[in-house]
């Protein structure tokens, strides 16, 4: 897959300015727990050490050959709206877009959320991206998941995500690869 | 069924034009004046109730504005007339329109069959046109059209067709004028009802009204006349079973009682709330349920007094007794307002369920099956295993007002109810719930 996407989609846009630990858009790792942090201000995912502030969690517990994908600001250049980071593996593949939430407005960052992973799966979709061998999921993730009380208009989201992508669209902060 | 609701300058309303389907929804915010747009609807759909007293067909006077501000007042609305209020309801029925002060009533399927009258005097130079006439009314009127078919030829149960328009004569025509009146009154003065939020009260009010009637107590008129449409109902068993096992309501020697067990019952007045609030919506839906014609029933904030679950479960019992109302004298309106999330996603499950219906066939003609009634059938029923009801997108419409206007919360490309002001407050709870937990890791590690 990681030669896939180079193939169809390239890497860094930004690398004559990265200050990125990891200078390409797709890093390889195999821990079985790893922590990623969206710094904001245009810069793109890192993964960071669970010392320091992070917003989402990778559990790889059988420690498989993961590639961790930094989509915002880095693969995709900024004109498209774009996820934050990709996660995948041979049989998973996840699109993640984090939000910050507690500066409140958590009701607009979900929409604007769902419109970043939806123009996301369009794009791979439309680069020609093969995603029908995997199980692809489409997660938000604020720094505290909440799914009380029941709303109508995340679960029409959840179904058209199934129709357009055969995705799941969920809510949370950790995934189990 | 399309109707349509224009309402400028009514109390909290500045201007919505709504497009009215078999299921409504409104949503809002408290004052924002969705029930007054339910009321007007209820009032709206039978205007014969309030012009009763008037002369059809007489210009517009005093009386039928006086009739038409003492039905507001009845709905506890008149005070939300302005100056400048401007109200118009359109129905393949008839047109109501109030602006300037003014209230025009234009009766169409009335005015149709006066044509049909008057056509009759010289029927054999226009026998065509009253056959063109009655198709164009059989074709919106399913138990007119049966009526007329009956009428015109017994022997063939069809619907009515060129074969038996040929029968047509000046005294069956006559005949088929009279069913046409009967029904055109009953379905311009009885068919909408208003299940107010007040619905319990009627409980306790049932065997005291002699009491209440002689201290004078002011209880408002469409409380009463919900009242009186509850006592003329006809159900005198309903399974409660939704809301806790084994329970039933029955009518005992008309007193009501909910039986715990076969042999165990309670009054229905010493019932938990949610039972109370829950049965005057059931008794007259199931009593149009087990009846023919056409009914639009207006239901406020149906969740009263229901946990969660249970709020679901009235949905699904209500949506499964509805039938479509395809035609103009046939089937049932539900029109919700609520404030629940729980209404809002048990709706939604519902048009998803339609959904998975269609998915579900689209995928045998995929596979270049023909899709036989059985098939379909089966594909309904494993729907049904987990949603019991399901309702067409296009059957549906649902609207957040707020600040005077209305908004569609359905997303018209996927059937589904999109973002909303109630999903908002969801969200906005979580909001403070997020600033206390900063608010706490702040001052713990300082």
């Amino acid at each position: 897959m990681e030669q896939f996407l180079k193939d169809y989609l390239g890497d860094c846009k930004y690398t004559h300015l990265s200050k990125c630990e990891f200078q390409g858009s797709y890093i390889r790792v195999n821990n079985p727990q790893l922590f990623i942090a969206d710094p904001g201000d245009e810069f793109p995912v890192k993964i960071v050490t669970n010392q320091e502030e992070y917003q989402l969690t990778v559990e790889n517990p059988n420690s498989v050959d993961l590639c961790v994908v930094k989509t915002d600001n880095c693969l995709f250049n900024d004109d498209i709206q774009k996820s934050d980071c990709i996660v995948f593996n041979d049989t998973n593949f996840y699109l993640v877009e984090i939000k910050e939430n507690s500066s409140g407005n958590r009701n607009k960052k979900r929409n604007k959320a769902v419109e970043q992973l939806s123009s996301t799966l369009e794009a791979l979709i439309n680069a020609g991206v093969n995603l029908s061998n995997h199980d692809v999921k489409a997660i938000i993730c604020f720094s505290r998941s909440d799914n009380y009380p029941i709303r109508a208009s995340a679960n029409s989201q959840r179904a058209n995500f199934q129709s357009k992508f055969n995705a799941s669209l969920e809510e949370g902060n950790t995934i189990i690869m | 069924m399309i109707s349509k609701l224009l309402v400028k300058n009514f109390g909290p309303i500045e201007f919505v034009d709504l497009d009215l389907r078999n299921v409504n929804v409104f949503i809002g915010p408290q004052a924002s004046g969705k029930s007054a747009l339910a009321k007007l609807l209820t009032i709206l759909k039978a205007p014969r109730k309030f012009l009763k007293t008037q002369k059809l067909g007489s210009p517009v006077n005093d009386s039928k504005i006086i009739s038409f501000i003492e039905a507001l007042e009845d709905y506890n609305i008149s005070s939300f007339l302005k100056k400048d209020t401007e109200i118009i309801f359109s129905s393949e029925l008839h047109d109501v329109k109030y602006s300037n002060g003014q209230l025009d009533y234009t009766p169409k399927l009335l005015q149709k069959i006066d044509t049909i009258e008057e056509l009759n005097l010289n029927f054999a130079d226009n026998k065509n046109a009253l056959i063109l006439l009655i198709k164009e009314i059989t074709d919106k009127f399913i138990f007119i059209n049966f009526k007329v078919q009956d009428i015109l030829d017994k022997t063939d149960k069809n619907t009515f067709n060129p074969k038996s328009a040929q029968y047509l004569s000046k005294e069956n025509t006559a005949h088929i004028i009279e069913v046409l009146r009967k029904t055109e009154m009953d379905l311009s003065t009885n068919t909408a009802l208003y299940i107010p939020a007040e619905r319990s009260f009627i409980n306790i009010i049932k065997n005291s009204s002699l009491n209440l009637l002689l201290n004078k107590v002011p209880i408002p008129k469409h409380i009463l006349a919900f009242g009186a449409e509850v006592e003329k109902s006809v159900i005198h068993e309903i399974d409660l079973s939704f809301l806790h096992e084994n329970l039933k309501y029955k009518s005992v020697n008309g007193e009501d009682r909910i039986f715990t067990t076969n042999e165990h019952s309670i009054k229905l007045i010493e019932a938990a709330s949610g039972i109370q609030s829950v049965l005057p919506i059931l008794i007259p839906v199931l009593n149009h349920y087990g009846s023919t014609g056409h009914r639009s029933f207006v239901i406020e904030e149906p969740e009263l007094n229901l946990f969660p679950l249970a709020q679901y479960e009235l949905i699904k019992k209500l949506e499964s007794t509805r039938r479509e109302a395809y035609w103009e004298d046939f089937g049932s309106i539900h029109t919700y307002t609520t404030h629940s999330p729980y209404i809002l996603s048990a709706l939604n499950n519902l048009l998803f369920a339609n959904k998975v219906i269609l998915t579900g066939n689209h995928s045998l003609f995929r596979k270049d099956e023909r899709l036989s009634f059985e098939q379909h059938n089966e594909i309904k029923d494993t729907v049904s295993k987990i949603v019991s009801s399901n309702i067409h997108p296009n059957s549906f419409t649902a609207y957040q007002i707020c600040n005077g206007r209305a908004e569609s919360i359905l997303d018209e490309e996927s059937g589904l109810i999109k973002n909303n002001y109630i999903d908002e407050a969801s969200d906005s709870l979580a909001d403070d719930f997020d600033a206390l937990l900063n608010l706490n890791k702040q001052w713990s590690n300082s």
